[in-house]
């Protein structure tokens, strides 16, 4: 799938579903020692105040990634997170990250005042995250990543709103905390790679126009398309032949 | 097997891509300029032309802008905007510019959404205009001498683009520059007596 991407096979549309980048850039951090890529990457995420939860990794992390896992804890109302990531420090303690990943769309739910538990998605999935996060003994992380490029903070503060006003008691030992990374930081993420994976997956960024300005690059020499329209010249004639037939309207 | 229905498509691709970078500058711009407290003024647009049959050389966007506003200063509005054709006059342009500027409404009125998005052009219609990031200013009397606008003036400056080549002078050459003429417009502002 990563070579059909960058060697536009696939349609535009096919190229801008937001699974199929998940699947690859995530897939092939899979190949690569973490601190080549996973761990680089996730230290790139910050918080709407600027701090970067996931920058001081050691590099001897361990990961783990499950793809699209249904969680559903609780009273909670269900979430499919695009991935879930465990994380195992040297020290033993653990993390586990969901990942909610978009790419040219926001979020799937908001807020509804109506409903007892939140229906906003990072709220939902934050809800969730924790109370695994309980049962696992680990700290949760919630990350979102997405196209833009600084951080989405009006959607973060709603859905932050909605957990806290709803979560109460839930929120004095866990406060919604969500971190945000931008797909396009892929394309700087690596000054001089040093695997074919790093490469593609700044490659594949920029293919789906996820760079950061770099100045105007498009323009090379194209030679004189002469065509035109109107020569010879078109002569309108409006003298059409009559129709055969001899049909005519009658009752 | 001819070459020139192939150099049509390659030049309509390069357009396109060229479309698709000027994006990527506004949208950046707009990530810069929204740190200082400035909002869109005009949701998601960013051009205008022409769907007509009568008007072919419109289908193609002359310009692509963002107009902004901030509470702090009411009666500005500040746009950045590039231009890449003018199909009215077309000694007017020599390359494709950046353009930023600040429209003033005048002391004690509120800027709001009330503009058009042809004020982006203000620069080409300023006197003596260059483009190497000289301010220029002109009243609504001079460059829209037929119109009754409700403004007093556009300030202006452009640079080509061309030498905006990173994010980093995005920043540096065009938008610092605009907040810092934004900041002192309105500081004179306060204490002009007129």
């Amino acid at each position: 799938m990563l070579e059909a991407i960058l060697k536009g096979k696939l349609s535009r549309e096919q190229e801008n579903m937001e699974d199929i980048l998940t699947s690859n850039v995530f897939g092939l951090l899979q190949y690569l020692s973490p601190e080549k890529g996973l761990l680089p990457f996730l230290g790139q995420a910050q918080q709407v105040d600027g701090a970067r939860p996931l920058a001081d990794l050691p590099s001897s992390t361990t990961a783990e990634m499950k793809f699209w896992p249904w969680q559903e804890y609780g009273e909670c109302l269900g979430c499919e997170p695009d991935v879930l990531l465990w994380l195992v420090l040297p020290d033993g303690t653990r993390q586990i990250v969901l990942i909610e990943s978009k790419l040219w769309s926001g979020k799937s739910s908001y807020p509804d005042p109506s409903r007892p538990a939140p229906v906003d998605q990072l709220a939902r999935e934050w809800d969730n995250l924790v109370r695994l996060a309980q049962v696992e003994k680990a700290k949760p992380v919630l990350l979102y990543v997405t196209a833009d490029l600084d951080c989405p903070v009006a959607s973060i503060r709603e859905s932050h709103v909605e957990f806290q006003q709803k979560r109460t008691r839930l929120a004095e030992q866990f406060p919604f905390s969500c971190a945000w990374l931008s797909w396009r930081k892929l394309t700087t993420l690596w000054e001089s790679p040093t695997h074919k994976i790093q490469e593609d997956l700044a490659l594949l960024a920029s293919r789906l126009g996820l760079s950061y300005y770099g100045g105007i690059t498009c323009f090379g020499p194209v030679a004189d398309a002469d065509w035109c329209f109107g020569s010879p010249a078109i002569v309108f004639d409006w003298a059409a032949d009559t129709l055969a037939g001899d049909w005519r309207f009658a009752r | 097997m001819s070459d020139k229905g192939p150099n049509i498509l390659k030049a309509i691709r390069q357009v396109r891509t060229l479309h698709g970078q000027v994006a990527l500058l506004l949208q950046t711009a707009e990530s810069m300029i929204k740190k200082s407290g400035w909002t869109p003024a005009w949701g998601n647009n960013a051009v205008s032309g022409s769907n007509s049959i009568l008007a072919p050389d419109w289908w193609a966007p002359i310009a692509a802008s963002r107009f902004f506003h901030v509470a702090e200063y009411p009666n500005l509005l500040a746009f950045i905007s590039v231009l890449l054709d003018d199909v009215e006059e077309q000694n007017r342009l020599q390359e494709p510019l950046v353009t930023c500027g600040w429209i003033d409404y005048g002391k004690g009125t509120t800027a709001g959404g009330n503009f058009f998005w042809w004020y982006c052009r203000a620069h080409l219609f300023q006197a003596d205009h260059v483009e190497d990031g000289s301010i220029f200013s002109g009243a609504r009397q001079q460059l829209y001498p037929k119109s009754n606008y409700p403004i007093k003036r556009i300030s202006t400056f452009a640079l080509p683009l061309a030498s905006i080549n990173s994010s980093d002078d995005l920043q540096a050459k065009v938008i610092d520059v605009l907040l810092k003429q934004t900041e002192s417009v309105w500081q004179f502002e306060q204490v002009d007596p007129i």
